[in-house]
């Protein structure tokens, strides 16, 4: 692929799409917020975010997560259970040594704090058992508009290169059939920069092809 | 390497060797042959480009490139603008002009080349992206100025693709490769031949008539 100044601008919207494109899919950033439940047990969903990864509370310096469960009252306080705090719970409520055996084993341990989306009202609704004051949301954040300020990654410019020239051979090249090898080429790269993100290992990135190829 | 006359002197021999002499007058002034070499030079040079493309390559006949300085940067109608002295060869995408830089830049300072048909769509969709720079689109034998938050400068420097016939001598040697210097003497030829004409062969009114159509029953 030979290239003169004169094909810069075309290059330019190209880069600027693909840019866009791994910003959306690969190089999101995280946001995180610290709210508090309001009086309806509910806390907003931050403007900039496109998906909640989770809610969180705060145990001493860490935090441990709420489970998702679409299955609880959105609006009503259902008022079903004793409110206890994670810290109440663990205290008064973890089960002796052999207190629950068998099949029961498990309900000493059990914390149930759950939350639910309420992608309409752009708000979370929170287990009304939930005592504390304070929730984490970590949360995916809208991708920045791509200008001339916008900074690409190190790791990610073998991947904008192979989207240029899968772009380069779908509109320009003459021969216009190359532009489905490109195309694989372009997001086998992708797949190589999630995993070099997620640090994921070769196994995960092994796994990831075939369960696509499948 | 060849001069413009030696290779004109090459033409009008070998056409004057080929052309029926009994019917036709030989006699050719060589400098008729003087444009007619120029001319070949720039058509030639400008369809080995548009081959290299298909195969996929960007060749720029860079023999002929020639640096016209000092341009000065006209403004009308709040539209700036420099003339051409003479007007490029046609290559994809304006290659015909090769750069347009400030007088005495130094390199990468050149002025960014837009493509004569998006220079209506940039207007507030690619500005941010091109902020500070200046682009270029050519326009009719003009190179019009498009100033994205910089300034162009008073005088230009500009890179054309053409053998320019007002800067040749007939000693100047021909700014052509080495390998085209045969197919310039024969296009020559063979256009000197047909008088600009096609062939006979390929006329019409020479085609054999086609047989009549038998009738079906």
């Amino acid at each position: 692929m030979e290239l003169t100044h004169h094909f810069y601008i075309d290059f330019l919207v190209h880069a600027r799409r693909g840019l866009n494109d791994l910003n959306l899919d690969v190089l999101h950033k995280l946001g995180v917020m610290n709210y508090t439940i309001d009086e309806n047990d509910q806390i907003p969903i931050p403007d900039d975010s496109v998906g909640v990864i989770g809610v969180y509370i705060e145990v001493g310096d860490k935090i441990k997560p709420l489970y998702r469960n679409d299955k609880i009252n959105p609006k009503e306080d259902a008022g079903a259970y004793p409110v206890v705090s994670y810290e109440e719970h663990l205290t008064d409520q973890t089960p002796a040594l052999g207190m629950f055996k068998g099949r029961d084993f498990i309900k000493g341990l059990y914390w149930y704090d759950y939350y639910r989306e309420i992608p309409e009202e752009q708000k979370i609704r929170i287990d009304n058992r939930y005592k504390d004051e304070n929730v984490i949301v970590l949360y995916v954040t809208t991708p920045k508009k791509v200008d001339n300020q916008s900074l690409l990654p190190a790791m990610a410019e073998t991947a904008l290169f192979e989207f240029l020239v899968w772009q380069w051979s779908r509109f320009h090249a003459d021969n216009r059939f190359d532009h489905r090898l490109n195309k694989s080429n372009y997001y086998n790269e992708r797949r190589l920069l999630r995993a070099r993100k997620f640090k994921l290992n070769i196994n995960d990135y092994i796994r990831r092809i075939r369960s696509n190829q499948t | 390497m060849t001069t413009l006359d030696q290779i004109s002197e090459q033409i009008q021999r070998i056409y004057v060797s080929s052309v029926d002499s009994e019917n036709v007058s030989p006699m050719i002034d060589r400098r008729e042959i003087y444009p007619l070499v120029i001319q070949l030079v720039n058509t030639e040079l400008g369809a080995a480009h548009l081959k290299s493309r298909r195969l996929g390559e960007i060749s720029i006949p860079a023999c002929i490139m020639a640096t016209y300085s000092n341009l000065p940067v006209v403004t009308a109608d709040a539209i700036k603008y420099v003339e051409l002295p003479v007007h490029p060869i046609r290559l994809s995408r304006d290659m015909g002009i090769w750069d347009v830089t400030p007088v005495n830049s130094s390199w990468g300072a050149g002025y960014i080349s837009v493509p004569s048909g998006m220079i209506k769509l940039l207007g507030g969709l690619e500005e941010s992206f091109l902020e500070g720079t200046v682009g270029y689109v050519y326009e009719g034998g003009k190179i019009r100025f498009v100033e994205f938050g910089a300034t162009v400068a008073d005088n230009v420097d500009v890179q054309l693709l053409v053998a320019d016939y007002s800067e040749m001598l007939p000693t100047t040697i021909l700014p052509l490769y080495a390998d085209l210097e045969v197919l310039i003497i024969a296009k020559a030829v063979e256009l000197l031949k047909t008088g600009g004409l096609r062939p006979n062969w390929q006329r019409r009114d020479e085609l054999p008539e086609m047989p009549a159509q038998q009738q079906t029953q």
